[in-house]
């Protein structure tokens, strides 16, 4: 939870001075999908995506949705899939930024884009996905080792 | 019907939330000045750690704009201060052609003026011995010179060619001990031989006593030797005295080409003497 509000705070405020705003909300929401598939971690998943939505403005619910979208996502796939591999891991993070990307788009009523946006979303996508994946290394790390140790067994 | 739901308890929380955020957004979009109140009361739980985060970030900012923005100001500086030397190497380099360029204007109108035979030279190198006055140019024997030619510049004669080889020429000046230069003094038109003293200046020889000659008469080449063009400027006459019963006066005389700053000269071909004069 701390780890939740850490990330919002750093989302919202402090982040806006990068290039690029870093997603840690959605890498945490992976990290939730592939080691917490539990109700709590549905709950937390939805309550990142509210948390966000009521500090940053936008219309509450979207990105809630799209957090507990992508935790489904991922969740699902975890269950079919062997996803404790860093490879497996950095897809899910960019297929993540994806499906969010497209979740917050269809839901704000900019489904509807024409060519032009069309390629500069794109673009943004490729570019927060990047970064995303580039930063999902670090950010598991730290979120595993703060792990319980019965758990890591 | 308790084990349904718990084995399906993560896709049934999953199912709620999606519906629930759903419609959470349904209702926001439709309406998007409603007020959530758990939006509220969350925003409200936020607001002292954003407002802290919001301290951190300026003091952060100040932090940055006042230390760690300064190295980037070194690097500019550093980097402005490379830019105006080598400006500052453009300008001297720049003033430098300029200079450069009108002292050719001036050899090129000599030239053009003494028929334009000439050959003009860059000195090379001066002889490192005192009392020894030559000098050494850029141009010999595969570029016209040869031995006797005069060497001029705008302000005068400097002297003439003792040794040339293929590509260099050795000059030997009118200020040397050894040189000697058919002159007139231009006013009265009374000849003689200015030999050079070693130290920069000339003297006149073999001006009888009875000759008028002053402080300040000019000095100009006779064209008598076959080397020398008719009427190029030697210099100024500094200094007439006779002492005892010497059948000469003696008489300093102040050259007017500086022989120590002179850079490009013309080297005059015989033909050319004779076409000028």
């Amino acid at each position: 939870m701390l780890l939740g509000l850490a990330s919002i705070l750093l989302q919202t405020t402090l982040a806006h001075h990068l290039p690029m705003v870093p997603d840690f909300l959605l890498i945490l929401c992976v990290y939730l999908g592939i080691y917490h598939r539990s109700v709590g971690g549905a709950a937390s998943a939805f309550f990142l995506g509210y948390g966000l939505d009521a500090c940053s403005g936008a219309p509450v619910g979207i990105n809630a949705f799209a957090m507990s979208l992508v935790f489904a996502t991922v969740s699902a796939t975890a269950r079919q899939l062997w996803l404790q591999n860093p490879a497996s891991v950095l897809c899910m993070v960019f297929l993540g930024v994806v499906l969010k990307t497209t979740a917050v788009l269809l839901l704000s009523d900019l489904g509807q884009l024409d060519l032009i946006l069309r390629a500069t979303v794109a673009r943004y996508v490729v570019w927060d996905a990047t970064v995303a994946m580039l930063l999902t290394p670090m950010v598991f790390t730290l979120l595993y080792r703060g792990e319980p140790f019965d758990y890591k067994v | 019907m308790n084990r349904f739901f718990y084995r399906y308890r993560v896709a049934l929380s999953c199912s709620f939330f999606l519906a629930f955020s759903l419609l959470l957004a349904t209702v926001n979009i439709r309406a998007p000045y409603r007020i959530d109140p758990v939006g509220v009361l969350l925003l409200e739980a936020m607001y002292p750690l954003q407002l802290a985060a919001s301290v951190v970030e300026q003091a952060a900012g100040r932090f940055w704009h006042r230390y760690i923005a300064l190295w980037a100001l070194r690097q500019e500086n550093e980097e402005l201060r490379l830019r105006l030397e080598a400006l500052q190497k453009s300008a001297q380099q720049a003033t430098e052609l300029d200079f450069a360029n009108q002292r050719l204007g001036q050899l090129l109108a000599l030239r053009e003026e003494l028929g334009g035979n000439a050959v003009a030279a860059r000195i090379v190198g001066r002889s490192s011995v005192a009392w020894i006055k030559t000098v050494v140019l850029n141009k010999g024997t595969n570029h016209g010179l040869t031995k006797g030619m005069a060497v001029i510049v705008p302000e005068g004669v400097l002297g003439q060619v003792v040794s040339v080889s293929a590509h260099t020429a050795r000059v030997l000046l009118v200020s040397d001990l050894n040189s000697a230069v058919d002159i007139l003094v231009q006013r009265t038109r009374v000849r003689g031989i200015a030999t050079g003293l070693a130290d920069g200046g000339c003297t006149l020889k073999y001006i009888e006593r009875k000759e008028d000659i002053q402080i300040g008469d000019t000095l100009i080449t006779s064209g008598l030797d076959g080397i020398f063009p008719k009427g190029q400027l030697l210099g100024t006459v500094i200094r007439v005295g006779a002492q005892g019963g010497h059948l000469f006066q003696e008489v300093e005389v102040k050259l007017s080409a500086d022989l120590t700053k002179v850079e490009e000269v013309l080297v005059v071909a015989p033909r050319t003497l004779q076409a000028a004069e």
